[in-house]
């Protein structure tokens, strides 16, 4: 098996009753790759999906396997194989038949296709379920049977809607890694759709962030987090707490924006001129507490503070949340249980460094989080 | 279409475009534009052509009744020559001389020695042969003389306007009683079927829900034949007024029920009674109960509770009920010559059968056929506007 | 207290409705009225079968001549009872040749086709259930007639009786089918299967059991057939029609005898088919 590219070249996707479900994007996916598309339900991911297995055909642009352009291309036609969301094994079939359905459609005679999963079962540990039928299987099981049978006819691509979303959590953690392990040794491209921020960061190579039928954002996990280049993305991935103002002043790298707390600054990534209306950002786990002995100097000036009322502790274990109000802004600060409870006083002052401060035009926040 | 040859692939998809195509066009769609363009195709028969249809038709009627004759006096000859079999081998007449009155005088095969019975026998099959000779003669004449200017036909109105009064009258009264028999259908079933919907003990549901399917399931004709007993002369009801006094029977005072429109009607609402139950049954049991307990709660009189609650919700089932026992009652050919015995008026259908096989107008046929259609088909569309349901509720 | 069915001073009325008692007395109506109900549909048929062993020529339960069996052992005799036995089922075998395949083509179009013309089609495909028996009867003889010079007979009757057995199979292919994940079809396909392969491999598995529910209620509407049947025959029979045409003339035990043995089928296969869906429950 050996894994292509895949290329989206000003698709778009607009449905008979009007609606667009993808605005014309560009895409491309590296050969090999473990790519996840992440999105909340009905941000155009699944379209996307569709139109790759040639489920849908785009109504503007062309999708390209291997550079191959796949207009009009049925499904069954593709070097693509699905994973579907409920796995859509065949209730009527044993795993092996279900497995070799593929090869079936290819001509394999049967006793080579009955080898082959065989095979292709012990590949996914399933070793001597072969002739059960898939209801009589669990959860897990049932999802290696799914991902044998989208093996089995040795795809280029390979496209997971979802697929771990109805196993519980610890399940789904073990399936993770099951498939990195699996994209690993047959080196196939995955094209992974989710709506978890979790599986997305810790099995995708790269990752695209998708909104209202168009991509925000196409960057590595760490660069997502880090480093977001909207607001969707910014508050769609992980946690943020957000404050607005004006920007003051923007030399080189760094950008002041004078807010309700006082002027705050962070990297000018954006370009952001003087007197732009900004959106100031900070995650919860990069913000501490500055306990009235004023700091080093030096590092004080790399440093953003400002002061906020406690309302509430939570204690998690090894991590405490405690929730502040500055002003109208309510605030989420996320910190290691040092175990120093005294410093916790109603007032308090907050601290967080410029180059976890992220700053941005305003744009569309996500309403809920990944 | 498209979206047919995605799922389907073009080869399948043109199977079943063509299956379909063909079931409509030989199965429903020509066969109705045909009984239409006959309906309202007038044949102005010279009195000649007419004439050798009814000799034709008659001929026919005789030759299948010796046919008939020949077949008892063989199967008496078979069986045991002591047994005297009247009753048993009664002239089955067949379709063609279905309600013709000499039917009943027919010659009784001489139930004598078997020697005696190969004799007529002989006898008979060479009637039957000097018949078969006598048809061809016929059909040959006929055959001339439509070729030539027997038959002239026309588009026009006339096969519906030379509608007898009278057949106009038995027309209006079918479809008055059908009525009847649909409303008075859903008068009896209606608290039966509710009353099966809302039972949970599962034992007592199981089986009246067999109560229900092995009357449904047994033959429509044999459930109108168990009710002739009944209303024969001296049938069990006569037995039974006889028995309480009311009349003498062993003095001939026996009620002839049969062949009375009474009967026909009451055969007809239990006949076609169990098409009214299953919908209405069906669609009650779809009803959340809890909304029955609900209203009931709130203080509505079982009135309100059925009137507001149950029956808006079974109207669907209400309106199949109703369009299947009118479409059965008005086409209902088997009570009426059944319990009917040709004595009783006749029913639309029965006239319908009889332009076609005993006085072969078969465009007058057509265009009562139509007619009743006609009739059915603005029923149907009445139901559906009154209970405001579509075809696909309709059709579950 | 003695003021519970009043109304209260502003004059609504006491929920809680009807009092027990008054309930009570309604059910038992009800419930009596239902046991009439099925006295009367059973009485005529008991009545049927009783006498079919009554040793009396006319068939009566009144006049008791003696138990017999004889009306059952004349049934094999009777050359034209036996001769429109096999008559039905050469039709009934006919008629499910010819409706499985019509109801399921228009069952898979009617499942998958969006555009407007479904309605349509769908009402003309749902007509002849709608429609009298004695319509297609009437029509279908007609039909053959003028355009092929086919004469009334077995053809006739068969497919007069096909064009709503037809309908039937359908809806019953299509409340299956609507139950159908589609997505199964859809896996396949990305699999690579051809859409034949995907019809033969996962359609029809699924549809199945339904195919054979629907030759059996096919077989059984075909051979109970009398309204259709009887227009579109012409000069032939089957057993129902000629049931049908003796029924008119003088009464037999013999059809009592017939009776019995289509009560005692029918019985056998609603207990049974009523036990079975039980212990699957």
């Amino acid at each position: 098996m050996r894994g292509q590219d895949v290329f989206l070249d000003g698709v778009k996707m607009t449905y008979p009753n009007g609606f667009t479900a993808v605005h014309e994007t560009e895409l491309m996916i590296n050969a090999g790759e473990f790519f996840s598309i992440l999105g909340s339900s009905g941000c155009g991911k699944t379209t996307i999906l569709r139109m790759i297995s040639g489920f849908l055909d785009p109504t503007a642009g062309a999708i390209s396997i291997g550079g191959v352009k796949m207009n009009g291309i049925g499904p069954n036609r593709r070097p693509t194989a699905l994973i579907f969301q409920n796995l859509a094994l065949f209730p009527l079939m044993p795993v092996w038949e279900n497995v070799a359905f593929g090869l079936e459609a290819r001509g394999v005679p049967k006793a080579k296709r009955r080898q082959r999963a065989e095979e292709l079962l012990e590949l996914v540990a399933l070793y001597g379920q072969a002739d059960k039928m898939p209801t009589e299987l669990s959860g897990g099981q049932r999802q290696r049977v799914a991902v044998a049978r989208a093996l089995a006819v040795e795809p280029a691509v390979l496209l997971l809607d979802e697929p771990l979303s109805a196993l519980d959590l610890k399940l789904r953690q073990h399936m993770r890694a099951e498939l990195k392990e699996i994209q690993r040794k047959t080196s196939v491209t995955f094209i992974y759709i989710t709506h978890d921020q979790g599986e997305a960061l810790a099995m995708s190579d790269r990752v695209a962030v998708m909104n209202e039928g168009r991509i925000e954002q196409v960057a590595t996990a760490d660069e997502i987090y880090n480093r977001p280049q909207t607001p969707f993305t910014a508050t769609f991935v992980g946690e943020q707490n957000v404050f607005t103002g004006k920007v003051t002043s923007a030399v080189g790298n760094e950008v002041a924006v004078e807010t309700r707390h006082g002027t705050l600054y962070g990297v000018n990534r954006n370009d952001l001129a003087v007197g732009d209306e900004a959106l100031v950002m900070v995650r919860p786990e990069r913000i501490g507490l500055l306990n009235g002995e004023a700091g080093d100097p030096e590092k004080m000036v790399q440093l953003n503070t400002l002061s906020a009322r406690l309302q509430r502790r939570d204690l998690e274990g090894a991590l405490i949340n405690l929730y502040l109000t500055a002003g109208e802004n309510d605030i989420h600060v996320n910190m290691h249980n040092t175990g120093d409870e005294a410093s916790f006083a109603d007032e308090m002052k907050l601290a967080f460094r410029h180059r976890d401060t992220v700053i941005m035009r305003p744009g569309s926040i996500a309403r809920d989080r990944a | 279409m498209g979206e047919l040859v995605r799922s389907y692939g073009k080869g399948l998809t043109t199977i079943f475009v063509g299956f379909v195509a063909l079931w409509i066009l030989l199965m429903i769609v020509v066969p109705q534009i045909t009984m239409i363009d006959r309906a309202f195709t007038y044949e102005d028969r010279g009195g000649e052509t007419a004439m050798l249809a009814i000799e034709i038709n008659r001929a026919y009627t005789k030759r299948f009744q010796l046919e008939q004759q020949v077949q008892q006096a063989e199967n008496a000859a078979d069986a045991d020559t002591g047994l005297s079999a009247p009753s048993v081998s009664a002239p089955s007449v067949g379709a063609p001389s279905a309600t013709t009155p000499s039917a009943g005088g027919l010659p009784q095969p001489s139930a004598g020695g078997v020697a005696n019975g190969q004799a007529d026998v002989e006898a008979l099959e060479a009637e039957i042969a000097e018949l078969t000779a006598k048809i061809e003669e016929l059909e040959a004449l006929e055959e001339q003389s439509t070729g030539e200017a027997g038959v002239q036909a026309e588009y026009s109105l006339r096969n519906f306007t030379t509608m007898s009064g009278i057949h106009f009258q038995i027309f209006v009264m079918t479809l008055v009683y059908a009525f009847c028999v649909t409303i008075l259908s859903f008068l009896i079933c209606y608290p039966v079927a509710f009353v099966i919907a809302t039972t949970t003990n599962r034992n007592r549901l199981a089986l009246m829900m067999l109560g229900l399917v092995i009357p449904y399931a047994i033959n429509e004709l044999l459930r109108i034949f168990s009710w002739i007993m009944i209303l024969e002369k001296n049938g069990i009801l006569n037995s039974f007024l006889s028995f309480i006094g009311i009349i003498d029977i062993d003095a001939g005072e026996g009620i002839r029920f049969v062949a009375s429109n009474g009967a026909v009607f009451t055969v007809m609402v239990y006949a076609y009674v169990l098409f009214m139950v299953f919908p209405i049954y069906n669609t009650i049991d779809t009803l959340d109960k809890n909304q029955i307990e609900a209203a009931r709660d709130l203080g509505a009189s079982a009135w309100k509770i059925h009137t507001r609650v149950v029956i808006p919700h079974a109207k669907p089932g209400i309106a199949v009920g109703s369009i299947m026992t009118f479409m059965l009652s008005a086409g209902s050919i088997a009570v009426p010559e059944i319990v009917g015995r040709g004595l009783h008026p006749d029913w639309f259908s029965q006239l319908i059968y009889r332009r076609f096989f005993e006085a072969d107008a078969w465009n007058q046929g057509s265009a009562y056929s139509l007619a009743l259609l006609v009739a059915c088909i603005a029923f149907i569309f009445a139901t559906m506007a009154l209970f405001k349901v579509g075809v696909r509720d309709i059709a579950k | 207290m003695s003021v519970a069915t009043g109304t209260d001073p502003i004059g609504v009325k006491h929920s809680g409705a009807q009092p027990r008692v008054e309930r009570d007395w309604a059910n038992a109506i009800l419930n009596g009225y239902v046991m009439v109900f099925f006295a009367v549909m059973f009485l005529p048929l008991l009545f049927m079968i009783a006498a079919a062993f009554n040793a009396s020529p006319t068939p009566s339960i009144t006049d008791w001549q003696g138990f017999t069996l004889r009306w059952f052992r004349e049934l094999p005799n009777d050359q034209r009872m036996i001769q429109g036995l096999w008559h039905s089922l050469i039709i009934a075998a006919g008629v499910i040749v010819i409706s499985i395949p019509l109801g399921l083509s228009g069952a898979f179009i009617l499942t998958r086709m969006r555009s407007r013309g479904s309605s349509l089609l769908y009402t003309v495909l749902v007509s002849p259930v709608l429609v009298p028996g004695i319509i297609l009867g009437v029509t279908t003889m007609i039909f053959w007639r003028d355009f092929f010079g086919v004469q009334a007979g077995l053809f006739t009757a068969m497919a007069a009786q096909s064009s709503f057995i037809a309908s039937y199979c359908m809806l019953m292919f299509m409340a299956r089918l609507q139950r159908q994940d589609r997505v199964l079809e859809e896996a396949a396909l990305d699999l690579g299967a051809s859409p034949v392969m995907v019809f033969r491999r996962i359609t029809l598995p699924f549809l199945m059991p339904t195919i054979l529910t629907a030759c059996v209620i096919a077989f059984l509407q075909s051979i109970e057939n009398y309204n259709t049947t009887f227009f579109a025959i012409g000069g032939s029979w089957t057993l129902v029609t000629e049931i049908g045409s003796r029924m008119r003339f003088g009464l037999s035990p013999m059809i009592n005898a017939i009776g019995v043995i289509f009560v005692a089928i029918t019985i056998i296969v609603a207990v049974t088919h009523t036990v079975v869906t039980r212990k699957r429950a």
